[in-house]
């Protein structure tokens, strides 16, 4: 376990659309230097309380609180700006440029950021440091060789992968990943999962997770908050989630749905010592 | 009151129509998504048939009306139903320019057939005087245009309570999103109001082609009186609207009255529901409009797929081409040298549209701005040829940076009603001021742009005039290029892919929006300049507001083709050029402008965009199919395949 200090914070979080309550009275941590899960099944309210802690949604009550800064009401740029930054679900790509742009536009939009002036232009440091970066941030995930693509070309894995470069190359100690694994084949989810224990052990990083891989999120989170039907029903380690009577009976529906992520998980481990 | 109270009477008459063609357009508004611009246009050729039938083949007035309003109307609702029905997953601009196409293309027509004078469209209703309302004589024919007004209203709401079909469509109207939960055909509910919409726009435009007279331009605009009404009904509450075209139609009565004898703002009164619309969408958060169809993001940019050293030397060959172009053409020259000027226009529309992914009908206003001001600056106060061009795009910049505030709450539709009710503003009550183009004591109406002049250099030949135009193209391009490729160019293009990205990775969009109606607003400037030079003198009417519509169709057509530099020269090309040697008139000019932006609408429907939704849609069927090869796609020999799988698609999809 690493050290960890002031992430992302949310108190008391509620969203309503109309009657429908998506998100009831949600608090959750997730500090810098550790990887926090957010899990539920399909509807729970994962990517709607990952709009609400980004800006993109405005609650109807509840605090957020990011690396000490009450951001509540500040919009999304704002937010990326004190560090928080984010990847989709559905992918938010730039899709007419190339891979190289897209990833250095992580770094260039949080620097030039609101000033009209930094938007017009760029000094060569500024340069300097998106180039560092974008080259780093290919490197890390691997795609160092589909640079000059054009991103409506790859395949779903391989803008996975664009996304959390993008990302990666902000600069942003605070990341809220939206399924990243998910078109990813086994191979690359363990190295994505590498990569990202490098992330927060290494890099001063916290990161909260949603994904569908229980197996990686067992195998990768410090710890979980378990969400079913826009209320928070665990949180806890994943030793302890999988042992929870609570997230085997709401979450998971059947008693044999845990047995079989927890004998995935099992397996995986096994796999790995051998 | 009794100054007062004619006024009131007159209004609440044409607001009756007023809301009637709202009630049409709000209704295939909210069921289909499509904003139709073409709604007055349908009118307009309504009444039309009524003229044919009635006054010169001789019909009595009952049948002549049952055929416009009962069948002409029914078959342009099918017809229109079934070409947007194609479009509903494309671009929202596409659509709108595929409205705007319809538009030009029925209004073409018209002016064609008809002629382009206004027809004398005599009362068909009895104009006897059936009340007095304290001394005020109310006719027939009013009391008439009101009942039918409010007997369509309640018709529209009885069908709607009281039929299947109709329930379907309030259901829709309420929520579109709720049609595809109940597992109905959406089809039958879209055919039905498209048919119910179009039937409305035919009655509007028979009983209220009497008062305006028959003439396609005036009935295109009643479309724009229909916006004001349509805004006050949020773009979705039925009853709202009618109430609300009654309130058009007497705030513009009463403006009639109050300022129609004081220019410029005598051209107030047919700017008031563009007020209207302007102040309602301010005031109203932009999460409480009701999305339309199609999608708001996803370029159209293509990359060129020449090698760069074809490309260059493609360039080369262009430039030596222009440079030719005055010993090539003898006296045709002053139309390549205005295509050379509109290419600068297309270029800031372009910039505008294509590459940042906003809308822009304000084009028009905009080189409007930038020519009074050059014309005032060197022509009447005489400055420096070049500085006053210069200034003129800083003023026009100016006046862009103002036109992005709408841009950062609007978007879609909503921003093009905005920027074309801006243009309208410019067009019907500034330009008429002194300050732009109107009479100046002792100067008369309009501004001169003297030929250029560098010191003691004067360019004052055609010959001459035609180099320095196209050094100014060199330069645009020069900078716009180079903007593209810089890190600017970068923010504009990604705004256009994704502005929920660009945000969220710290990004203040809004600052990104504001240059880009800047820069853009600069080159329409400087086009403008240029354009007033050319033509010697200026006057109100060199930039009507329409114009904007017929510019951002030609751009259409011709980025259907080809990328951000080669189509702005392409779209001077078909503006200017062409009509030049196959010597058109302006009325078949504007149909086939409109019939080739509705072909290019519907082409660009799985063609140029596959590849934007493809991402969309296409992206989480893949996951499936490509979990087991993502590893071994990740090698270049991989990716190469995916291309080619890629490019394999499109054929699939069309087939």
């Amino acid at each position: 376990m690493t050290t960890t200090s002031p992430g992302l914070e949310v108190t008391d979080l509620t969203v309503r659309y109309g009657g429908h309550l998506a998100l009831d009275h949600i608090n959750l941590e997730a500090p810098i230097g550790r990887l926090t899960g957010l899990i539920g099944p399909n509807g729970a309210g994962k990517t709607t309380t990952f709009n609400a802690c980004s800006g993109l949604l405005r609650p109807t009550t509840g605090r957020v609180v990011l690396r000490g800064h009450d951001v509540t009401r500040r919009g999304p740029a704002a937010r990326a700006r004190l560090g928080l930054g984010r990847t989709f679900q559905r992918m938010e790509l730039f899709t007419s440029m190339t891979v190289a742009e897209n990833v250095a536009l992580g770094r260039e939009a949080r620097l030039a950021g609101s000033n009209l002036l930094w938007q017009q232009i760029s000094t060569p440091r500024r340069r300097a440091a998106t180039r560092a970066a974008t080259e780093g941030a290919l490197e890390l995930f691997g795609i160092t060789g589909l640079a000059d693509q054009s991103v409506g070309l790859l395949s779903t894995g391989q803008r996975r992968l664009v996304e959390l470069a993008r990302v990666y190359a902000g600069g942003f100690d605070m990341l809220l990943l939206d399924e990243p694994s998910s078109g990813l084949d086994h191979a690359e989810s363990e190295r994505l999962s590498a990569i990202l224990r490098g992330l927060v052990e290494n890099h001063d990083i916290g990161i909260l997770l949603v994904e569908h891989d229980m197996a990686m999120v067992m195998s990768v989170c410090d710890y979980l908050y378990v969400l079913d039907f826009g209320e928070l029903i665990f949180e806890g380690t994943a030793a302890e989630t999988q042992a929870s009577p609570v997230v085997r009976a709401a979450y998971l529906g059947s008693e044999e749905g845990l047995a079989e992520i927890t004998a995935d998980h099992e397996a995986r481990e096994e796999a790995e010592v051998s | 009151m009794n100054d007062w109270l004619p006024f009131i009477v007159i209004g609440t008459v044409t607001g009756s129509l007023y809301g009637l063609a709202g009630l049409g357009l709000v209704l295939t508004y909210r069921t289909s998504g499509v904003f139709n611009l073409a709604h007055g246009a349908l009118a307009a050729a309504s009444a039309y048939v009524f003229y044919s039938l009635h006054f010169t083949m001789g019909w009595p007035w009952p049948i002549a009306g049952l055929v416009a309003v009962g069948v002409f109307g029914p078959i342009a609702g099918l017809v229109s139903e079934r070409l947007f029905r194609s479009l509903v997953a494309t671009r929202q601009a596409t659509i709108t320019v595929s409205t705007i196409g319809l538009l030009l293309l029925i209004q073409g027509f018209l002016y064609w057939h008809y002629g382009p004078l206004q027809l004398r469209f005599p009362d068909f209703l009895p104009t006897k005087e059936a009340f007095n309302l304290s001394s005020v004589s109310v006719s027939w024919v009013q009391i008439i245009n009101v009942a039918v007004g409010v007997a369509s209203f309640v018709g529209l709401v009885l069908f709607l309570k009281a039929t299947r079909v109709g329930k379907a469509t309030t259901a829709v109207v309420a929520d579109p999103a709720l049609l595809s939960l109940t597992g109905m055909n959406p089809v039958p509910v879209r055919r039905a109001s498209w048919i119910i919409g179009c039937s409305f726009a035919a009655l509007t435009g028979i009983l209220i082609a009497p008062t305006l007279g028959a003439d396609a331009f005036l009935l295109s605009a009643l479309v724009v009186q229909a916006f004001g009404a349509v805004a006050i009904g949020r773009f979705s509450s039925l009853g709202m609207t009618y109430a609300g075209g009654l309130v058009v139609g007497i705030l513009a009565a009463l403006a009639q009255k109050q300022f129609g004898a004081h220019p410029p703002w005598n051209g107030l009164p047919s700017v008031v529901p563009f007020l209207v619309l302007i102040a309602v969408m301010l005031a109203t958060p932009s999460r409480r409009l009701p999305k339309g169809a199609g999608r708001f993001t996803g370029a159209v940019m293509r990359q060129s797929s020449l090698p760069l050293r074809a490309r260059a030397v493609l360039t080369l060959a262009a430039i030596a081409g222009l440079i030719a172009v005055p010993s090539l053409v003898g006296a045709r020259l002053p139309v390549y040298t205005s295509a050379l000027i509109f290419s600068i226009l297309f270029l800031s529309l372009s910039t505008l549209t294509r590459m940042s992914g906003q809308i822009s009908l304000a084009h028009a206003a905009f080189a409007g701005v930038g020519a009074a001001t050059f014309g005032h600056l060197v022509g009447n106060s005489g400055w420096p040829w070049l500085v006053g061009l210069v200034a003129a795009g800083l003023v026009t910049g100016a006046v862009g940076a103002l036109l992005a505030l709408p841009a950062m709450r609007l978007s879609g539709i909503y921003l093009a009603l905005a920027t074309f009710g801006f243009s309208l503003l410019m067009d019907n009550v500034l330009f008429n001021s002194s300050l732009l183009f109107g009479a100046v004591k002792g100067t008369g109406v309009g501004v001169r742009g003297p030929r250029p002049q560098f010191g003691p250099i004067s360019a004052n030949s055609p010959h001459d005039f035609y180099f320095v135009v196209l050094a100014v193209v060199a330069v645009s391009c020069v900078m716009l290029m180079g903007m593209r490729r810089a890190q600017l160019g970068r923010f504009f293009r990604a705004m256009a892919d994704s502005p929920t990205a660009l945000t969220t990775m710290g990004l203040g969009v809004n600052v990104t929006r504001l240059i880009a109606f800047v820069v853009s607003a600069f080159f329409a400037g400087i086009a403008g300049a240029l354009y007033i030079v050319l033509i010697g003198t200026a006057t109100p009417v060199s930039f009507p507001a329409t114009n904007s519509l017929l510019y951002l169709a030609v751009l259409t057509v011709a980025g259907a083709m080809t990328g951000y530099l080669t189509s702005a020269f392409l779209a001077a090309a078909f503006l200017v050029i062409v009509p030049s040697y196959i010597s058109l008139s302006p009325e078949v000019q504007s149909m086939a402008f409109g019939a080739v932006a509705v072909a290019a609408a519907l082409a660009s429907d799985g063609r140029v965009d596959w590849a934007g939704l493809r991402t969309r849609f296409g992206a989480r069927l893949e996951t499936a199919a490509r979990q087991s090869t993502a590893l071994r796609s990740r090698s270049p020999l991989g990716a190469r395949r995916a291309d080619e799988a890629l490019a394999a698609r499109p054929a699939e999809g069309t087939a």
